[in-house]
């Protein structure tokens, strides 16, 4: 009975409309703009020139878009433009500008250029992957909001992979985050490139997944170029198998540092996930520190995350610190995007699960262990 | 449809699995190949038998299993529960060795190879798929031996798969966590004096070797990479874009490389709807999506057995081409489509990608 409300909810969600980019150049002169960069791997639709869920085979796609942050809203939300009704720039998220690159070398001496607004030393650059079920609009947009009311310093890039945008497109998603590995690869080298003095990834769900895959063939490929300059990664409710992210983690070897996960008492899609992967913990709700000890990562859960006590003593890079005295707000923003499409499951598999029995018990708080 | 598929998941869940029955001192009646063994299971201390336990060390191991004499080509049979083994119809465990060090499986698999005249001193490796376990995957592989007898050293890698048809997920995670594992294996391997290595995938098997292949040519394992004389893929359970992007970011790819398909595939029907697809690249229907891929797709629809997961391991007629084929790469070289008694072969050349689609000759009777 209990599956068989949870498949309704995953049918009536997966007709959710979803977010699309509306571009209003005026808006600028209303909202608050914050310029995201982006590599993606997705496939541009001929017939809307949007990027949609199909997968981009042959290279990345890179572009900016200046995105207006409407001065009426509920913190944290984002308010897509009505259907039918003309968008307004007071209380809707739109896109002021739109910028695409004909290619890598292109998009690398924008940003070079968007770097060298800053002084030497300080060029920072924050790399977000989102996680499952995004679009996107949607991806864009939450970067942007997060990246405006956390007033981050530095330069903000998005990696938008694959996802197929749909609650039931969890294992669409699993194969489209392994094909990504090489996108996101190249696109951390540009950003190397660009002249990034710093570079902190923060990834989400299973789009830390993806990032751990491409850390490791990184590491596998021994660019310390791009390593060197890896001076944080955040992973955010991580839908890993703890065995697999002890093998990616092995063979990145030195993992970059801070290396923090947050995990999160009250993760139900990540419960979902292990119920679907089988009995192991996922990385994102670990029950026992003792999976993780060997390694230097540092696993905070969200809720008993205390901001301001500086007991993160991790901080040259201003973006960090911004970042993890924030991170309850980072970690709702992500939240929202799952709120009311927890389904992670086809229906097939919600009742194949079912016959698996699996139960996660509740996440025991961690706080601060082996921080370095 | 999809409840079809789900009835016969349930189904399959309750018929007994395979396992392996050790009699040392059984009579010597039937064909008994040697198969070494690398394994990321753990050892189960109490049965001594390799479980779906996963293990951070590798064991390496040698198996000695006889297949009995009486049997079709491409079936199994298992001793019954609760009866005497037969040994001219059961398939046996009659030898097995755990290796203390990998310096003495080297040199056990370098005296295997000796005994090969030179030019066929190779490895075949074959890695399991999904849903099986430690016994299923060693057994078939002898079946292979003794149905196809071909040159070389058998050699079988077994990654913890659960053995369970609703545990498709977790054999996932665990396919791609024996990664290292394989690499590893394959480094030992080729330290044996191999002239040739052939890797050989079935299923989700395909999904470890193709990582495996990958993540050596990204750290430029030349040592392994060199050896590798050819891949032969059995109705890989893989996404058709990861697979020509793991191809790409593999480069060259060793050659000759076989992908055997099936359109009537059930299983792989079965994970591509879970995709959300409708093909995997083991039933694909377009392979001129693959066309600037050096490979070779060898159709086997017209051989389907039962659901068409494994035609090339349990189609008796499909195993008497192949049989037959003195060197199954040479049967391929010729671009022209040939007939013989046996079958009859179409090619079509996409790009750098050829289809072969093997069928039967008219008037000879198909399989089920």
């Amino acid at each position: 009975m209990r599956h068989l409300a949870v498949l309704f909810l995953i049918l009536l969600t997966a007709c959710a409309e979803r977010g699309v980019i509306t571009l209003l150049p005026e808006a600028a002169d209303i909202g608050h703009v914050r310029t995201v960069y982006f590599g993606t791997t997705r496939q541009t639709n001929p017939e809307t020139g949007t990027f949609d869920t199909k997968r981009l085979r042959k290279a990345v796609s890179y572009g900016r878009y200046d995105i207006s942050i409407p001065p009426d809203r509920k913190v944290g939300k984002i308010a897509w433009p009505k259907r039918g009704a003309a968008p307004d720039p007071r209380t809707d998220f739109l896109t002021t500008q739109e910028d695409l690159f004909d290619d890598a070398g292109a998009f690398r001496a924008n940003l070079a250029g968007a770097l060298r607004e800053n002084q030497r030393g300080q060029r920072d650059v924050t790399v977000f992957i989102h996680g499952f079920n995004n679009t996107f609009a949607e991806g864009m947009y939450r970067i942007a909001q997060m990246a405006n009311d956390l007033d981050l310093p530095g330069v903000t890039v998005h990696y938008a992979w694959p996802s197929a945008g749909n609650p039931l497109g969890y294992v669409y998603d699993r194969d489209s985050a392994l094909f990504a590995r090489d996108g996101l690869e190249r696109l951390l080298s540009e950003v190397a490139g660009a002249g990034a003095d710093r570079i902190v990834v923060v990834a989400h769900s299973m789009g830390a997944a993806l990032t751990m895959e491409t850390l490791r063939q990184i590491s596998i490929r021994g660019d310390k170029r791009v390593m060197g300059r890896i001076a944080g990664v955040v992973l955010i409710s991580p839908d890993i198998d703890v065995d697999v992210f002890h093998e990616q983690a092995t063979a990145i070897g030195t993992l970059p540092q801070p290396f923090i996960i947050f995990s999160s008492k009250r993760d139900r899609a990540l419960a979902l996930s292990a119920r679907l992967t089988g009995q192991r913990d996922r990385l994102g709700s670990l029950k026992d520190l003792s999976e993780v000890a060997d390694l230097k990562v540092t696993v905070v859960d969200v809720a008993a995350f205390n901001t301001g006590d500086g007991h993160f003593n991790v901080a040259n890079s201003p973006t960090l610190i911004r970042l993890l005295s924030r991170i309850t707000d980072v970690n709702a923003a992500f939240d929202s995007d799952q709120t009311g499409r927890t389904g992670l499951l086809p229906g097939v598999v919600l009742t194949v699960q079912s016959a698996t029995q699996i139960i996660l018990s509740p996440v025991t708080t961690i706080v601060g262990a082996n921080v370095p | 449809m999809r409840w079809l598929f789900l009835c016969l998941l349930v189904v399959a869940a309750c018929t007994s699995r395979g396992s392996i029955t050790y009699i040392p001192d059984a009579p010597r009646i039937g064909f008994v190949p040697e198969i070494f063994v690398g394994t990321t299971r753990q050892l189960d201390p109490a049965t001594g038998e390799f479980s779906a336990g996963r293990s951070e060390r590798q064991t390496l191991a040698r198996y000695e299993v006889q297949v009995p004499p009486d049997r079709e080509p491409g079936t199994i049979r298992w001793p019954r529960q609760g009866r005497e083994p037969n040994p001219s119809v059961d398939f046996l465990t009659i030898d097995r060795e755990i290796y203390q060090s990998p310096a003495m499986f080297r040199a056990d698999v370098a005296r295997a190879l000796a005994a090969q005249p030179r030019g066929k001193r190779e490895l075949r490796v074959f890695v399991h798929g999904f849903n099986t376990n430690f016994a299923e995957g060693l057994y078939r592989l002898a079946q292979l031996d003794d149905d196809l007898r071909l040159p070389g050293v058998s050699v079988l890698y077994s990654w913890p798969s659960r053995g369970k048809p609703l545990a498709y997920f977790p054999d996932r995670e665990s396919a791609v966590l024996a990664r290292d594992g394989y690499e590893q294996f394959l480094t030992e391997l080729a330290g044996t004096g191999a002239e040739r290595i052939i890797l050989i995938g079935h299923s989700m098997g395909s999904v470890l070797t193709m990582e495996t292949l990958r993540q050596m040519a990204i750290g430029k394992n030349r040592a392994v990479l060199d050896r590798i004389g050819g891949v032969v893929l059995l109705s890989p359970d893989v996404d058709v874009d990861v697979f020509t992007t793991t191809a790409r970011r593999i480069g060259k790819l060793p050659q000759p490389f076989f992908i055997f398909t099936s359109g009537r595939d059930k299983a792989l029907s079965l994970s591509a709807l879970l995709a959300g697809r409708t093909k995997r690249l083991g039933n694909i229907d377009k392979p001129e999506k693959l066309a600037d891929l050096d490979i070779t797709v060898i159709d086997t629809t017209a051989f389907s057995v039962k659901d068409g997961h494994f035609n090339i391991g349990k189609s008796a007629s499909l195993i008497g081409i192949l049989g037959n084929m003195a060197d199954i790469d040479a049967a391929f070289q010729d671009d022209q489509a040939q007939n013989t008694d046996l079958f009859t072969q179409t090619v079509q050349q996409f790009r750098n990608a050829r289809v072969v689609t093997v069928g039967l000759p008219v008037g000879k009777p198909g399989e089920r």
